[in-house]
């Protein structure tokens, strides 16, 4: 493989990992409704990021996603707040969008359209996954904490727990 | 309205919301040259019957449709170019989006015809005084903000704001929330000052003489819904709800209740009557009404209206602001310097307050008192030293409130509601011009179909109004609308076996309510709820063996953007439960009229 196709192949899985949280955190969350319906709406987009990439993976090396991530970073420990996931999935996003903006300098660089093509619709829409948690971050995190009272947990592995 | 040639109603009733308002109308339409009239709502409306064009679109469409019209109006080249070229930004993204809607698409998405959407496209198009007008219909259904601001962009595109008989109405569903939008009570900083800009927060804290920290502005403001939520979380153990009945008036009910009724939440209510709410409450504050205290209104069209107390109010009620101060006092807010915060106790105090806050703002009252304001009809905002006697137009040299020093926010990204910060805005550099917002259309997310295969959506009757707090005291207006009844169209009763007066059950995935059948001009595969009917006059805070409040069935779900709850688009189900034992007490005359009489 090229070097540009384990970058579009790292893109793809990145994305599918993406997809798996958000729809992880959504269901996690039943309960606030801007959280389940966007991250439902936001795992079928990183899908779809994911499936406008597999014209230009190699083929019969190392097939479907790549061995699901456990996780670099420090995952949350037992339960994991509102807050905690999208910080995460901040994380995760921020992550995407770096990776496909350097397949993007690529795709420029060898003056490959389709690619190009590809990879910036994308972007867009990764950008804007983005910029949502940063808001939804700064509203959550006032009530998180600074309550005295403590909300809720759920007692459910945080989002890289589930991957 | 006096000047228009045609005029763009989008999800607003006029005549049942604003009878003031729609006898002017209907003065222009049944006087010599009538405007044209466009109307869209699913429900057949009396303005309905009176337009030229009546786009019975499914509820939760009206993003799809205004792109189809935008769409045309571009096509057809009936757009003000050189005034969109000096006065906006964002026209390219806007045409970009709404490319992608020929008027065949929307007609699919929204069920009208392409015909019907060209037919009122050239009204709008060819029209040389436009007045559009927006509601609840937009404000309370699928992608709200977003709509809303296709119709404001129907007029900017067209050039047709600031001159006689051409503007944007973006009305208010309460007489007084116009005040609260500007005065901050919607947990806004007062007078349209912008949360993320400092000196606006700094120039709020020297009004105030307090340390700029004592501002909130950590995060966009808490909605009511959010609120809500945090206290059936727990995090929240103190809620006190003022001149509102959320037991009645929010979505999903049957949660509200609960939240309500926990026991680690304490709840104050301060209302004029001891509403569904208030019967939940730990502690209830009597209030007094309109006529027992002093205060200003002001139209959505601006216009500052003084109201004098007529009589004393009863036993212990007070007046929302006497109970204000009073904690205010108790608690003891001090400003930086020791002294106490509200330096004011009179109702004409409070105002010559307010009229210094709002100085050099949007919304300037600084060149108005309670003197100015008595004797006449009123005055619009903004009334400066420099315009003393008010202004009656905005927008009349095309420039807007969009400079980054000077607006109200930053905006948002119409679709997640994510806030855009300085950097993006500026990027923008709006300076002065309108911005054109664009979004695609999304389908609703519980769209009808399945188990729950009709589309219901809720609102008002002329008769009542809210929850009834008032209106069911008054006689004559609910002996006109006594109890809740449920609209449908002939075409679903007989599929149903339902006829007029039958008692019918209504179940959503949240709850169940049961009414007797009106069948209405309303667009078939949809159903309408009045949302006025709770349980107070039943003695009862909830359901007690009849279930009759609309927002049993409503869905908890809020716009991203505007942080309104949708109260127009949910999926049911309908069963007839009983034959007709007497008329349905839905109002003969009005959008409830029956088919016969239509």
């Amino acid at each position: 493989m090229t070097k540009l196709a384990e970058a579009i192949r790292r893109v793809h899985d990145l994305e599918l990992e993406l997809a798996a949280a958000f729809a992880a955190v959504a269901d996690r969350h039943p309960d606030e409704p801007d959280v389940f319906h966007l991250g439902h709406t936001f795992a079928k987009e990183a899908t779809r990021h994911a499936s406008r990439l597999h014209p230009f993976c190699e083929t019969g090396k190392g097939a479907g996603a790549r061995a699901a991530s456990n996780g670099s970073g420090p995952g949350p420990s037992a339960g994991s707040s509102l807050l905690d996931d999208l910080c995460d999935l901040f994380v995760l996003t921020q992550r995407c969008w770096i990776e496909e903006t350097a397949v993007r300098q690529a795709a420029l660089a060898k003056r490959d359209r389709e690619l190009l093509d590809a990879v910036e619709a994308s972007l867009a829409e990764t950008a804007a996954q983005a910029k949502w948690e940063r808001t939804r971050i700064k509203t959550t995190a006032p009530q998180a904490l600074t309550s005295s009272l403590r909300p809720v947990e759920t007692p459910r592995p945080g989002v890289r727990g589930q991957l | 309205v006096e000047n228009c040639d045609t005029l763009f109603l989008v999800g607003h009733n006029v005549a049942e919301t604003e009878t003031v308002l729609w006898m002017r109308i209907l003065d222009r339409l049944e006087g010599p040259h009538p405007p044209k009239l466009v109307v869209v709502d699913p429900r057949s409306t009396v303005p309905a019957t009176h337009a030229d064009v009546h786009l019975a679109l499914r509820n939760g469409t009206n993003l799809a449709l205004l792109n189809a019209l935008l769409h045309e109006l571009i096509e057809n080249d009936w757009i003000d170019r050189p005034w969109i070229d000096e006065h906006t930004v964002g026209f390219d993204e806007l045409k970009s989006v709404v490319t992608d809607y020929p008027p065949e698409r929307a007609a699919e998405i929204c069920g009208v015809t392409a015909e019907d959407i060209r037919a009122a496209a050239r009204l709008l198009g060819e029209s040389e005084a436009l007045l559009s007008t927006v509601l609840q219909g937009v404000y309370q259904s699928n992608q709200a903000t977003a709509s809303a601001c296709q119709v404001n962009n129907i007029n900017l595109v067209r050039g047709m704001i600031g001159s006689p008989g051409a503007g944007v109405l973006q009305m208010n569903g309460q007489p007084t929330a116009q005040n609260t939008r500007e005065t901050g009570a919607d947990g806004d900083l007062p007078a349209f000052r912008n949360w993320q800009n400092k000196a606006h927060v700094e120039d709020l804290a020297r009004v105030w003489n307090v340390d700029p920290l004592k501002i909130p502005h950590h995060s966009p403001p808490t909605p009511a819904m959010q609120i809500f939520r945090y206290a059936e979380e727990g995090s929240i153990r103190l809620l006190w709800i003022a001149g509102t009945n959320p037991a009645v008036s929010l979505r999903q009910l049957g949660r509200i209740r609960s939240i309500l009724a926990r026991d680690d939440l304490f709840v104050v209510v301060q209302d004029c009557f001891l509403t569904e709410t208030a019967a939940l409450a730990d502690v209830v504050l009597p209030a007094a009404i309109w006529g027992e205290k002093t205060g200003t209104f002001t139209n959505a069209d601006r216009t500052v209206h003084l109201s004098m107390k007529a009589v004393e109010p009863p036993g212990e009620a007070r007046s929302d602001m006497e109970i204000f101060l009073d904690y205010a006092r108790r608690m003891g807010f001090e400003d930086k310097d020791g002294e106490p915060l509200i330096k004011w106790s009179t109702p004409e105090e409070a105002f010559d307050a307010w009229n210094a806050c709002s100085k050099g703002r949007p919304c300037d009252y600084s060149g108005l008192s309670y003197d100015k304001l008595r004797g006449g009809s009123g005055i619009p905002w903004p009334c400066t030293e420099d315009v003393p006697d008010g202004t009656e137009r905005l927008y009349v040299d095309g420039r807007f409130p969009t400079d980054p020093d000077y607006c109200e926010d930053y905006g948002h990204d119409l679709r997640t509601g994510a806030t855009n910060d300085e950097k993006e805005y500026r990027a923008l550099n709006p300076a002065g011009r309108a911005i054109l917002k664009a979004a695609h259309f999304q389908p609703p997310h519980e769209a009808p179909g399945g188990e729950y295969p009709l589309s219901y959506t809720t609102g008002r009757t002329v008769y009542q109004f809210h929850t009834r707090t008032k209106t069911a005291r008054a006689p004559e207006l609910n002996a006109a609308a006594p109890d809740a009844w449920i609209e449908l169209s002939p075409l679903d009763a007989s599929r149903l076996g339902i006829e007029e007066g039958d008692w019918v059950a209504i179940e959503s995935r949240r709850g169940r309510i049961e009414a007797r059948a009106r069948l209405t001009g309303i667009r078939e595969g949809v159903v309408f709820a009045p949302f006025h009917y709770g349980y107070w006059d039943m003695d009862a805070s909830g359901p007690n063996g009849h279930s009759r409040a609309a927002n049993e069935l409503t869905v908890t779900e809020w716009d991203p953007v505007s942080k309104q709850p949708v109260y127009k688009v949910a999926a049911v189900k309908m069963e007839k439960i009983a034959a007709a034992d007497e008329p349905s007490p839905a109002p003969t005359a009005t959008a409830s009229a029956p088919t016969e009489s239509q």
